[in-house]
C-alpha cells in the first residue's frame, strides 16, 4: 500500500505510514468499513479523523468528499491538522484507538494526557472459536524516539504469528506448544523493532517496547512477557492474580523483601531491565500459564493503567461499570478503565484489552449492544 | 520558474506554562532564470543615483572613483531591463537618459550612458531624501515588476529638511529597493542603514574609492540575478497569540516586525524583496497561549507567498512536557542566531557609547561583542573588532579601546555589524 501523504510504499495491511506515520487506513477503500468479526486478525482498527483523508474511494469509481471536522478544542477551521484559529494539534488515530471483535473481547489504546505521542499499540484476534483469542499490548519506550513505530509494528507480527497457530489440531495445543508460540512470537517481535532501527540507520537510541501477550485457549491462559506490561486474571469471584512478573526494578526491590506499594513508588520504578528492541540484551518472553475454572476477565493492560491500579482488586474495581461486572460489553469496560486513569492524571497511555471467560458458556456470545458508532 | 522551500528549526518541546516559542526558519530559493525578465514574466528596471555634491571633489578621486563604479554597474545592466542614472546634487539631474524617463538597455544606449556618466560633474548639496523621490518618480514612468536603485553618497543629509528623508523613505517603501553605499569616512552609518533597512538593501562602506567599481560591478550582478520580484512572508499565528519578532538573521541581521502588513485577523505579510537563488534564514518569536502538557498547539505557520500564491510553508509548533531533558534544550540554530543578533547590538551600542566619549560602557559592551563573535565563531566580525579594540581574552570577552582609530575602520565594524555566519547544521541543527 503506498501511503498518499509521503508515497512510501508499506505493507498492505499497515495501519500507519512506517516513513511518515500518516494513517492508511484511512485512505482505503469502504471495504474497510467491515463488521467486526471479518476484520484481518490482529490489526488495529481507526475511524476516520480530521486531516487525515480530504476524499476517499467507495467501490470502484465514486469519490465521495470528505467534510473535515472543525477543531475539537474551539470549533474553529483545521488546515495542516491544526486549527486556524487557536492552533491546537487535532487528534490523530494513532492517538486513540479502539479494537471490537465481540462482545466479550476488544480492547482500547489511548495516549493519555500527558504524552503528545501514543507510543502503546495493541492487537488482538480471535482464535478458532469464541472461547479463545489472542491480546497483545507492546508500550514503546519513550526515551528512544519512534518506539510508537517499533510498539505498533511489535504488537501486529506477535499478533499475526499467535493467531496463526490455531490453525494446529486442538489436541496438540498444550502448554508446551503455546510456551513455544509465545516465545516464538516475542522473536518475530523484536525482529521488527531490529528492522525499523535499521531503516532508521540504527540510531544510538534504537525505539524499543515492552511485550505482552496472552493466548486464552480451551480454559487455560498463557501468557508471555518481556518488560513491565501486564497480563490479569480478574475473577468474576474471588482473588485476581497478576500473571506476568515485571522486569523493573521494581519487581527487584519487591523481590528483596520491599512491599509492592513501595516499590512501585520508588522512583526507579520504572525502569524496565528487559525490553524489545535492536539494543535489548534479552528480548526474550518468559511465559506461564493458567489454568480458568470461574467465569472473569483476562486483561492485558500497559503501565499506563495499572499504575493507577496495580493490585488485581484495584484493577477489578475499575471494571465496574454502571454497578454491574457483566453483562457490560468489552468494549464498554474498556473505555471506562481508560477514562479512568486518565481521571487519575493520564500521566503516561493508556492500553487495556480484554477477553470474557465463562466455563458455563455453551452459546458463542451474541455481538448485540456494541460495537460503538464510530467502528 | 524558481522553486522555493521552507524548513525549520526549533525544539517544539517547552515546560509547562511557557508560552514564548522560537523557532529560525530557513528559506531557500532555487532554479532562479537569468536575463532581464523575472520569473513571473515581468521586466526590472534599475536607477543608479550617483553623488555629484561638492565634497566628492576632495580629493577628485572619489567622483573618479564613482564615474568608473558608475560604467562598471552599467556594463552589468542586462539588455532589455529598463534603466536611468541621476546625479545626486542640491537638485538631482538627469545624466542618463537625458529626459525624465527609463530606457531599455541594448549596446547602443549602454555606450551613451557610459558616456553620459564619463562627464559627471561634482557640485551642490546632499538631500538624500529628494534624490530617492527623484528615483521614485523615474520608476513610476515604467510597468517593471522588480525594482532596484544603487545609491552612492559620500556625505550625510544635507541641502534638505531632515524630515524630508523620513517622508521619502514612507513613499518609496515597497516600490524599489535601493542598495546603499558610503565612500570615505563623512557620510552616517545610521543615516544610510535607515535607508537599506527600509528599502530593503544592503549597505556598506567603501573606504578606498579604487574599489568602488569592483563593489558596484558586484552588486549590479546581484540585482541581476534576483530573478523572483516581491517575495514576501506571510505569518499566521494563532489566536491570542502575539507576534513578539520575525527578523531575518542571515546572510545579515534585519529586523522586519515593524514591516508587517495584516492581511487578515491572524495573518500578517512580511516584504522580503527580490530573491536569486539563495537561501536566507528567519528568526521568529510568538508569545501564545499555552496548553495544558500533553498538549500541542501550532504556534506559527510561515508561508512564502510569490503573486499570492503560498510556494512554501513551515510549521513552528509547541509541544508542552514536563520531561525536563526534552524542554531545556535550546535549539542550536535559535541559540546560535540570538547570538548573532546579541553581537550587532552589542557592537552598535558600544560605537555609539564610545562616540559619546563614555569609555567605561563601550569597554564593556564592545568586550560582550568580542566574546559574543568568539563564541558564535564569526571571524569576519572579529577581524574589524580587534581594529577598534584590543583584545585580551575573547572567551572573557576583556578587551581595551584602541587609541587612534581610524575612522573609516569604526565605520567597517558598525555597517557590517549586521553581517552573520550561517550555523552549521551538523550535527544538531536539524530537526528530525
Amino acid at each position: 500500500m503506498v501511503c498518499s501523504a509521503c508515497n512510501a510504499t508499506n505493507a498492505d495491511d499497515a495501519m500507519f505510514c512506517e516513513a511518515c506515520g500518516s494513517s492508511l487506513a484511512a485512505r482505503q477503500t469502504d471495504d474497510t468499513a467491515v463488521a467486526p468479526d471479518d476484520r484481518s486478525p490482529g490489526r488495529p482498527q481507526a475511524e476516520f479523523l480530521p486531516g487525515e483523508a480530504p476524499s476517499h474511494r467507495i467501490g470502484q469509481s465514486t469519490t465521495v468528499e470528505m467534510t473535515v471536522r472543525p477543531c475539537v478544542a474551539c470549533g474553529g477551521a483545521v488546515e495542516d491538522e491544526y486549527c486556524t484559529v487557536c492552533g491546537a494539534k487535532q487528534p490523530s488515530p494513532r492517538d486513540h484507538y479502539e479494537i471490537v471483535h465481540s462482545a466479550t473481547f476488544a480492547g482500547v489504546c489511548d495516549r493519555g494526557i500527558q504524552h503528545s505521542a501514543n507510543q502503546d499499540a495493541m492487537s488482538i484476534a480471535p482464535g478458532d472459536s469464541a472461547f479463545s483469542g489472542v491480546l497483545v499490548v507492546c508500550d514503546g519506550v519513550t526515551s528512544a524516539p519512534l518506539s510508537e513505530r517499533a510498539a505498533l509494528a511489535a504488537t501486529g507480527a506477535a499478533c499475526e504469528a499467535l493467531a496463526s497457530r490455531f490453525s494446529t489440531n486442538p489436541t496438540e495445543r498444550t502448554s508446551e506448544f503455546w510456551a513455544a508460540a509465545l516465545r516464538a512470537s516475542c522473536t518475530a517481535a523484536q525482529a521488527e523493532t531490529v528492522a525499523i532501527a535499521r531503516t532508521l540507520g540504527d540510531p544510538p537510541e534504537p525505539p524499543s517496547c515492552t511485550f505482552v501477550a496472552a493466548v486464552v485457549d480451551a480454559q487455560v491462559v498463557h501468557v508471555g512477557c518481556c518488560g513491565d506490561s501486564r497480563a490479569y486474571w480478574l475473577p468474576d469471584s474471588g482473588e485476581g492474580q497478576i500473571l506476568t512478573a515485571d522486569d523493573s526494578i521494581a519487581t527487584q526491590l519487591i523481590a528483596a523483601g520491599t512491599s509492592r506499594a513501595e516499590a512501585e513508588s520508588d522512583p526507579r520504578a520504572h525502569t524496565i531491565t528487559r525490553w524489545l528492541g535492536a539494543d535489548a540484551p534479552d528480548p526474550s518472553a518468559t511465559v506461564a500459564t493458567v489454568k480458568l475454572n470461574t467465569p472473569g476477565w483476562v486483561a492485558v493492560v500497559s503501565d499506563g493503567m495499572w499504575n493507577y491500579a496495580s493490585e488485581p482488586v484495584d484493577l477489578k474495581a475499575t471494571m465496574v461499570v454502571g454497578g454491574a461486572l457483566t453483562p457490560t460489553p468489552a468494549i464498554t469496560i474498556a473505555k471506562a478503565m481508560v477514562a479512568f486513569a486518565n481521571e487519575q492524571g493520564g500521566a503516561d497511555n493508556v492500553t487495556v484489552a480484554l477477553f470474557r471467560f465463562d466455563p458455563d458458556q455453551t452459546e458463542p456470545p451474541t455481538v448485540t449492544g456494541q460495537p460503538p458508532a464510530t467502528l | 520558474m524558481a522553486t522555493f522551500t521552507a524548513q525549520t528549526f526549533q525544539n517544539e518541546f517547552v515546560a509547562d506554562g511557557a508560552d514564548e516559542i522560537h523557532a529560525v526558519v530557513t528559506v531557500t530559493c532555487a532554479g532562479v532564470p537569468g536575463g532581464a525578465a523575472v520569473a513571473t514574466g515581468g521586466t526590472s528596471a534599475e536607477v543608479l543615483i550617483i553623488d555629484a555634491s561638492g565634497s566628492m571633489e576632495s580629493p577628485p578621486t572619489k567622483i573618479a572613483a564613482a564615474r568608473r563604479a558608475g560604467m562598471a554597474a552599467i556594463d552589468e545592466i542586462n539588455d532589455g531591463v529598463f534603466f536611468a542614472v541621476i546625479a545626486g546634487r542640491s537638485q538631482p539631474q538627469m545624466i542618463y537618459p537625458f529626459q525624465t524617463e527609463l530606457v531599455r538597455m541594448d549596446p547602443q544606449q549602454r555606450v551613451n550612458a557610459k558616456q553620459a556618466v564619463e562627464w559627471l560633474k561634482a557640485d551642490g548639496a546632499t538631500p538624500l531624501g529628494t534624490w530617492l523621490m527623484a528615483a521614485r518618480g523615474l520608476f513610476s514612468t515604467v510597468m517593471a515588476e522588480k525594482r532596484h536603485a544603487i545609491l552612492l553618497t559620500d556625505g550625510r543629509q544635507e541641502g534638505e529638511e531632515p524630515q524630508v528623508l523620513d517622508y521619502a523613505l514612507s513613499q518609496c517603501q515597497g516600490v524599489f529597493q535601493c542598495d546603499c553605499r558610503g565612500i570615505g569616512a563623512d557620510w552616517e552609518v545610521e543615516q544610510l542603514r535607515r535607508i537599506s533597512s527600509a528599502l530593503m538593501g544592503t549597505v556598506d562602506i567603501v573606504a578606498k574609492p579604487e574599489d568602488l567599481d569592483d563593489d558596484f560591478r558586484q552588486m549590479m550582478q546581484a540585482s541581476m540575478a534576483r530573478g523572483v520580484a516581491d517575495v514576501r512572508l506571510r505569518v499566521w499565528a494563532p489566536q491570542g497569540s502575539q507576534l513578539l519578532f520575525i527578523r531575518q538573521v542571515a546572510p545579515h541581521v534585519e529586523d522586519m516586525t515593524a514591516r508587517a502588513s495584516q492581511v487578515g485577523p491572524l495573518i500578517k505579510e512580511f516584504g522580503t524583496g527580490a530573491w536569486a537563488d539563495e537561501s536566507r534564514d528567519y528568526h521568529i518569536a510568538v508569545k501564545v497561549p499555552p496548553a495544558p502538557v500533553g498538549n500541542e498547539r501550532l504556534s506559527a505557520r510561515v508561508e512564502v507567498v510569490v503573486n499570492d500564491q503560498v510556494q512554501a510553508k513551515a510549521l513552528v509548533r509547541a509541544v508542552w512536557s514536563n520531561d525536563v531533558a526534552m524542554t531545556t534544550r535550546m535549539n542550536s540554530a535559535v541559540a546560535h542566531y540570538t547570538g548573532q543578533t546579541e553581537l550587532a547590538d552589542a557592537i552598535q551600542q558600544g560605537l555609539a557609547a564610545k562616540a559619546a566619549g563614555d569609555d567605561n560602557a563601550a569597554t564593556v559592551l564592545l568586550g560582550k561583542a568580542a566574546k559574543l563573535a568568539h563564541d558564535t565563531n564569526n571571524d569576519a566580525t572579529m577581524r574589524l573588532l580587534k581594529k577598534v579594540v584590543e583584545v585580551d581574552d575573547e572567551n572573557a570577552g576583556t578587551v581595551r579601546l584602541r587609541r587612534d582609530v581610524a575612522k573609516a575602520d569604526e565605520m567597517a565594524l558598525d555597517t557590517r555589524s549586521t553581517k552573520t555566519v550561517r550555523i552549521n547544521r551538523t550535527p544538531d541543527g536539524g530537526q528530525p
